[in-house]
């Protein structure tokens, strides 16, 4: 049975762990799961990786280099990796 | 008194300790990777080393081809290749016309490679300068440069 849309805004419930209110341009607020881990490049330089989970009905248009606020943090879309669950999976880059 | 290779990688750091991208942010032998607080840095490495003989009495006279390399890495979210490349420029003019103290017959570089890694919060480049140090000692003591 396919997931429908009560199933997936269980996911963006503020109990879940990584719950953020991520803020796009024009004030639009979206509900999703956000992530920072530790990530590194060529062995030698240490970083991380932020991703952001929504569900894709919240965001109909998102688009590569659009602007996110998420925890006072400005980012800007690097990658949109559409999941078949109905989510999108939204890895930034900091602005 | 430590081996050739040594002095040479500490006398490689101390001409490029202070260059205006890097700074005094130039490490030898990391193990860890770089925070944020360490970039853009310079890692200097001593690596392979070819060895001939060039004399046919002991202890014999070795002619040893050392690569000397040095790696560049900055994290930036614009102009990432102008800022590596300006980094190239400054170890270029410090490492091109040095025998770092008398260690080496010549040093001259051999080749650049770059890698560019955008995966994290903010894209991370490095550029490595490949030099070939020619120097000689005695069979029997390495820690010597003729």
């Amino acid at each position: 049975m396919p997931f429908d849309a009560a199933d997936i805004a269980a996911f963006f419930d503020p109990d879940m762990p990584g719950y953020a209110v991520a803020t796009f341009s024009g004030g639009v607020t979206v509900a999703g799961l956000f992530v920072n881990n530790y990530a590194t490049a060529f062995g030698l330089v240490g970083g991380s990786r932020p991703a952001l989970t929504v569900s894709a009905a919240a965001l109909p248009s998102v688009a590569i280099g659009d602007a996110v606020a998420i925890n006072s943090t400005d980012y800007a879309i690097a990658e949109i990796q559409p999941r078949s669950a109905g989510v999108l999976v939204m890895m930034l880059e900091k602005s | 008194m430590p081996h050739v290779r040594q002095q040479i990688r500490e006398a490689a750091i101390a001409i490029l300790t202070g260059l205006t991208i890097t700074g005094a942010n130039v490490f030898a032998s990391r193990k860890r990777p770089l925070g944020d607080s360490k970039l853009p840095c310079l890692l200097v490495f001593t690596d392979d080393e070819s060895v001939s003989v060039t004399s046919i009495h002991a202890p014999s006279v070795l002619d040893r081809r050392l690569q000397l390399r040095v790696v560049g890495l900055a994290r930036d979210t614009t102009d990432l290749d102008d800022t590596l490349d300006a980094i190239a420029a400054e170890v270029e003019i410090a490492l091109g016309n040095t025998d770092l103290g008398g260690l080496v017959q010549s040093l001259v570089l051999s080749s650049i490679n770059t890698d560019f890694d955008d995966s994290m919060d903010k894209p991370a480049g490095q550029i490595v300068l490949t030099f070939e140090a020619n120097y000689f000692t005695a069979a029997n003591a390495p820690a010597t440069a003729l």
